[in-house]
């Protein structure tokens, strides 16, 4: 595809550009003075045509014909003293596109700082992770959750040892008791949790029953399911 | 009518055509001796014309016999050329080096040698 650019397209392209350069340039010029007040048109049409004779080379003649055009509008000002219209319509069509543009970026910066961070969904996993070993519905990770006491279904968030900013993302999702977290979060690191209640015996069944119901749980008995 | 605003490239356009101030030249040959770019000074030229420090005339020639277009050639009015020096001479006066500059082509450490 590189050597067909390079070995056709490209030499094709600049044969036609040498080919078509003076009559484009022609038609550039008779266009550009189109931006200039009527009564100067047919003067600089015929002064610009004037010179683009005296340009060597076609490609070079193109380039003459592209100034000029792109000086047209310093051009108008020259000769009237002012910007036309069309340039200072253009002007304001500018300043709107930037305003627009800039009061875009600064709203979706806005909406982006208020929408609350993706809650860190590992740290919650480990969060709902308990252990039934030895003292009752105890959260695993003593990094995030320490002693639970015995925790129950309507136990606050509070009862955990979770720092500021995981509860903070929590009750922002409307996660305000132990279980509204165990609801809503599973198993991770393969330890069960209420959700694998299935699996669990009927010794274990009655304990979670007995958390659920609130009834205490006695922890001089090795906790909710008895020691490990 | 006011005086034109100068920018360098004007400069460079009144000081070509203060070289030879009786002799009419045309924007190519202008911006040729005045390094400039083709296509760039025609803002230059209208803005000197409508100020009145150039007059400019479409050259009579047979185009057929010529085989070429007519030209626009510009020239330097009287009132034209006479504020094209004062500001030609400010200007140079204004970018001046400093007097306490060694002047070019003398060699600073000859003096205390």
């Amino acid at each position: 595809m590189k050597d067909i650019f390079l070995w056709v397209i490209l030499p094709l392209a600049l044969a036609e550009a040498i080919l078509l350069g003076p009559w484009l340039s022609e038609r550039l010029l008779r266009w550009g003075a189109l931006g200039l007040p009527e009564e100067y048109r047919e003067r600089y049409v015929e002064d610009w045509l004037g010179e683009l004779d005296a340009v060597p080379g076609s490609l070079t003649k193109l380039g003459f014909a592209i100034r000029v055009l792109i000086r047209v509008p310093a051009t108008e000002r020259a000769l009237t003293g002012r910007d036309a219209l069309w340039v200072l319509a253009a002007r304001r069509l500018l300043a709107l596109l930037i305003t627009g543009v800039t009061y875009g970026l600064i709203f979706l910066v806005r909406v982006s700082m208020s929408i609350p961070p993706k809650p860190n969904y590992q740290r919650l996993v480990d969060a709902g992770v308990i252990s039934v070993k030895r003292y009752g519905l105890k959260v695993v990770r003593i990094g995030q959750i320490g002693q639970t006491a015995p925790l129950r279904r309507d136990s606050p968030l509070e009862h955990t040892s979770l720092d500021a900013k995981t509860l903070q993302v929590l009750r922002r999702g409307g996660i305000n008791t132990f279980w509204d977290l165990l609801g809503r979060y599973g198993a991770a690191d393969g330890q069960p949790t209420l959700r694998d209640i299935d699996g669990f015996g009927s010794r274990e069944m009655e304990a979670v029953h007995r958390v659920l119901t609130h009834d205490a749980v006695d922890h001089s008995e090795g906790g909710l399911f008895g020691g490990a | 009518m006011d005086d034109p605003r100068m920018t360098l490239q004007t400069l460079a356009i009144l000081k070509v055509l203060l070289d030879k101030p009786l002799e009419p030249r045309y924007g190519l040959d202008i911006s040729k001796q005045a390094g400039l770019q083709r296509g760039t000074l025609y803002p230059a030229l209208a803005r000197l014309e409508r100020a009145g420090w150039l007059t400019s005339f479409q050259e009579d020639i047979d185009e057929a016999a010529e085989g070429r277009r007519k030209r626009r050639y510009y020239r330097l009015t009287g009132e034209g050329a006479r504020k094209a020096r004062q500001v030609l001479a400010a200007e140079s006066q204004r970018l001046s080096l400093p007097a306490f500059l060694p002047s070019p082509g003398t060699n600073p450490n000859a003096a205390g040698a």
